[in-house]
């Protein structure tokens, strides 16, 4: 070996031993905390979250700026973490015991979430202190959200714990471009139908012929896309969806919807359906050519650079239209098509409610916390009604608490809780291993495509659909197989659980979840077998 | 010439990495109680430590049911765990007293294993052991479980089994309603008929089981909700208007800002505008 290749060897070696040994040192004596760190004698509170939209960073930074001066002995640090890192950031930092005090749960699944989060269950029983003074002053921290909860609870069937509350909630909406809609339909007034939304095409198309530019009516992306589908498809089938309700709830949920086509009792030659599919190519023509190709920035710049009259983007996009756009943005709720619309009317009940919206903003508090008390305080804190009050105002979204108006702004972007049942999507989201989903996606160029068409498209998808229902049927009944094997489990822990400190109706709870998930299960079988 | 030990930097890596790993387990080894860290599903570590509590003490029955249990939901999920949660429950089966919560749990779990946790899975086998737990004790909650597993094999039998009538299947579920008395046990019979009879189209049959199901009370979120918006509906069908507007009321008041909110309000609505118009049999 020459010498300066030896010299270069034993560099490496050293930096290898130098930075082992450090990384030996910070694995062996890392601490979880448990006193005052950070500056001097002040107690660290750490805060991680995706939100990064804008306002979100401003009204976290407003509302620590507020908790720190009246606990001046609280420290608190915010790292917002970017959506596309985020998923990955979030598990390595639960897994290696690093997450902050207060973390995001933002795809979580029911045992990351059990395992890593304080239950929250016993604490939301009793009202919120920082609610003194408030509308809702006295009510239990639980109740002061809009919906109680439930649709947190919902997510941990097995355990039946709320690890978390939310501080905002979601939904879809038409922002236009007020100055842009006045030039090409020669009216203030907004599209309130789906008809009326139509006829923004050929406005649109004469607008453009006459003045040489290139306007969109709506400027579309293909996640962004997928929303305004599930919003709109879902108004050809609300009539079926009561009549076929297996359980007469006016539901169907995609497993019982797979049922139906795999038992031959529904399928894309269902006028409904099909009405559904000739919805789907309507509307695409309305979007920016392309439009399945490109992402949520593409869509929002092709708004903001006003090279479209309008976009459906979530009430989540609203500030950066305020804070970004030289014109002024107007708010209505997607256009429905009514009862009497000569080509969708049909089979709409009317306008379908939206809801209490999604939850957004899940924030809970992680076991490891050094200061666990000081975390749930600051997250009570922070869905306060005073609070969540300002973060609305600053970040221009729909608060999750009870009593909290829309921004001042824009009450258009206030839930609409009043409506019809909504109907079913007819693309199989969310269902299974998402076999017909991608199959439906891969083939509707044939249904929105310049030559495509209906029944284009349903000739192509039907060739393989059985099987893509029957593999994802499989996969749903094999999930419910592995979470039945993980109740069981659950069950005999419980009751072997020392002292017998488990609540009997706890025990309950469980057989119940066990027994839901079995029927499912056993239900499906037949149908997950080729 | 003797062997010279030539130390590459890559070796010195691997072997840096291979000290890395139990250097960050012992740093992840905080102790918890085992039964604890099983019910946060951290199930690994709860299988070690129970695993050495059973070494400790072999005969504790309540141990060996810890661990089985722990076995069968630890990941992955081996066959040989599931072999050896079975022995482990065989064996707190034949400690005495016969009646013990842990005998009869480890019992229906053993017939639990036979039907959705072995591959393949043995529904015969399942079957004999519900059987002959809710023949011996019949009446004890956990033992009543096994009437639920028994009309659900009645009712969803594997592809090779010849399916029974409605009329065969509904009188099983009547004899094992008959052998029960565990209040959640008698709901989830009355819950499966009424399901059952709704996919037959057999409503005003369903109706009665699906109000005495109901009548229990359900502890899983949301299910007495969507409980009540079921029977609403299906007596809204029926004409039974007192109850359709009973258990539409009672849905509105537990999920106010439910989306199918305003549709059931219009059915309260149409309903009450009816009993004023029309005063059925059935009005109170």
């Amino acid at each position: 070996m020459s010498k300066p290749s030896a010299r270069k060897g034993l560099f490496g070696l050293v930096l290898v031993v130098v930075f082992f040994g450090l990384s030996a040192w910070h694995v062996l004596f890392r601490t979880d905390g448990g006193g005052p760190d950070g500056e001097g004698d002040r107690i660290t509170i750490r805060i991680g979250h995706w939100l990064m939209h804008a306002g979100m960073r401003e009204s976290f930074d407003e509302a620590i700026r507020e908790y720190e001066r009246l606990h001046p002995d609280v420290r608190i640090e915010q790292i917002p973490v970017p959506l596309r890192t985020w998923s990955a950031w979030v598990r390595t930092q639960l897994t290696g015991g690093t997450a902050p005090d207060i973390t995001g749960q933002l795809g979580l699944d029911e045992a990351m979430l059990s395992r890593h989060f304080l239950p929250l269950d016993r604490r939301l029983d009793e009202p919120n202190p920082h609610n003194q003074g408030g509308p809702l002053e006295g009510v239990p921290w639980r109740d002061t959200f809009t919906d109680g909860l439930a649709s947190l609870r919902a997510l941990n069937p097995n355990s039946g714990e709320i690890f978390g509350v939310y501080l905002q909630l979601n939904s879809l909406r038409l922002f236009y471009n007020k100055r842009l809609l006045r030039l090409v339909t020669g009216s203030d007034r907004p599209p309130s139908t789906y008809a009326e939304l139509r006829a923004l095409r050929a406005q649109t198309d004469h607008y453009n012929a006459a003045h040489g530019t290139a306007l969109a009516p709506i400027a579309g992306c293909g996640p962004y896309a997928q929303y305004l589908f599930q919003r709109l498809l879902a108004s050809q089938t609300q009539k079926l969806t009561i009549e076929l309700s297996p359980t007469r709830n006016l539901q169907l949920p995609p497993v019982d919807l797979a049922t139906l086509v795999l038992e031959g009792r529904l399928g894309y030659h269902t006028p409904e359906l099909r009405s559904a599919l000739a919805l789907q190519r309507d509307l695409s023509s309305l979007m920016t050519p392309g439009f399945t190709q490109l992402q949520r920035d593409d869509a929002l710049f092709t708004y903001l650079q006003q090279n479209a009259v309008a976009i459906v983007a979530g009430t989540w996009d609203y500030a950066v239209f305020v804070r970004d756009g030289d014109f002024e943005t107007g708010i209505v709720p997607i256009p429905y098509p009514d009862r009497d619309d000569p080509d969708f009317g049909q089979h709409v009940l009317g306008v379908a409610a939206e809801g209490a919206g999604g939850p957004e903003a899940m924030l809970g508090v992680v076991r490891n916390s050094p200061h666990p008390e000081i975390a749930l305080d600051f997250l009570r804190f922070l869905s306060s009604h005073r609070i969540a009050t300002r973060f609305t105002e600053l970040s221009k979204r729909i608060s999750g608490i009870a009593e909290v108006a829309p921004p001042g702004d824009a009450p258009g972007l206030a839930p609409q809780l009043h409506g019809e049942v909504p109907g079913f999507g007819v693309d199989f989201q969310n269902f299974g291993a998402g076999h017909a989903y991608t199959l439906f996606q891969r083939r509707l160029h044939t249904l929105i495509g310049p030559r495509g068409g209906v029944d284009a498209f349903v000739e192509e998808i039907n060739k393989d659909l059985p099987e893509a229902l029957r593999r994802d049927m499989a996969a749903h009944a094999a999930r419910a197989r592995r979470d039945i094997q993980g109740l069981d489990a659950r069950l005999g822990i419980m009751l072997s659980h020392p002292g017998n400190s488990i609540d009997p109706d706890e025990i309950e709870r469980l057989h119940e979840a066990r027994i839901l998930r079995h029927t499912d299960r056993l239900r499906r079988r037949d149908h997950a077998e080729p | 010439m003797p062997p010279t030990l030539v130390v590459r930097p890559r070796t010195l890596v691997a072997f840096a990495l291979a000290c890395a790993c139990p250097l960050a387990s012992a740093a992840g080894d905080v102790p918890v109680d085992p039964w604890e860290g099983a019910l946060r599903f951290e199930f690994g570590p709860a299988v070690k430590e129970l695993a050495r509590l059973h070494d400790r003490s072999p005969d504790d029955p309540r141990v060996a049911l810890g661990l089985a249990s722990a076995l069968l939901g630890v990941q992955p999920r081996t066959q040989a765990n599931i072999l050896e949660a079975r022995s482990l429950l065989e064996r707190v089966v034949a400690t005495p007293p016969a009646d013990s919560t842990f005998t009869l749990a480890a019992r229906l779990l053993l017939g639990r294993i036979a039907e959705d946790h072995l591959i393949p899975s043995r529904p015969d086998e399942a079957k004999e052991l519900y059987e002959a737990l809710l023949r011996d004790h019949a009446g004890h909650p956990l033992a009543d479980q096994a009437a639920v597993h028994l009309a659900l094999l009645a009712a969803y039998p594997p592809a090779d089994v010849p399916r029974p009538s409605s009329a065969e299947l509904h009188a099983r579920i009547d004899e094992l309603r008959a052998t029960v008395r565990t209040p959640e046990v008698l709901r989830e019979l009355h819950a499966l008929q009424g399901t059952l009879l709704i996919a037959e189209n057999n409503l005003a049959a369903a109706l009665p089981h699906l109000r005495a199901a109901r009548a229990v009370g359900y502890r899983q979120p949301n299910r007495e909700s969507e409980a009540d918006l079921s029977i609403a509906n299906i007596a809204r069908e029926l004409g039974e208007r007192s109850v359709a507007l009973e258990h539409y009321r009672a849905f509105l008041a537990a999920r106010p800002r439910d989306a199918r909110g305003t549709t059931v309000r219009r059915y309260v609505k149409e309903l009450e505008s009816a009993d004023a118009s029309n005063p059925g049999p059935d009005r109170p």
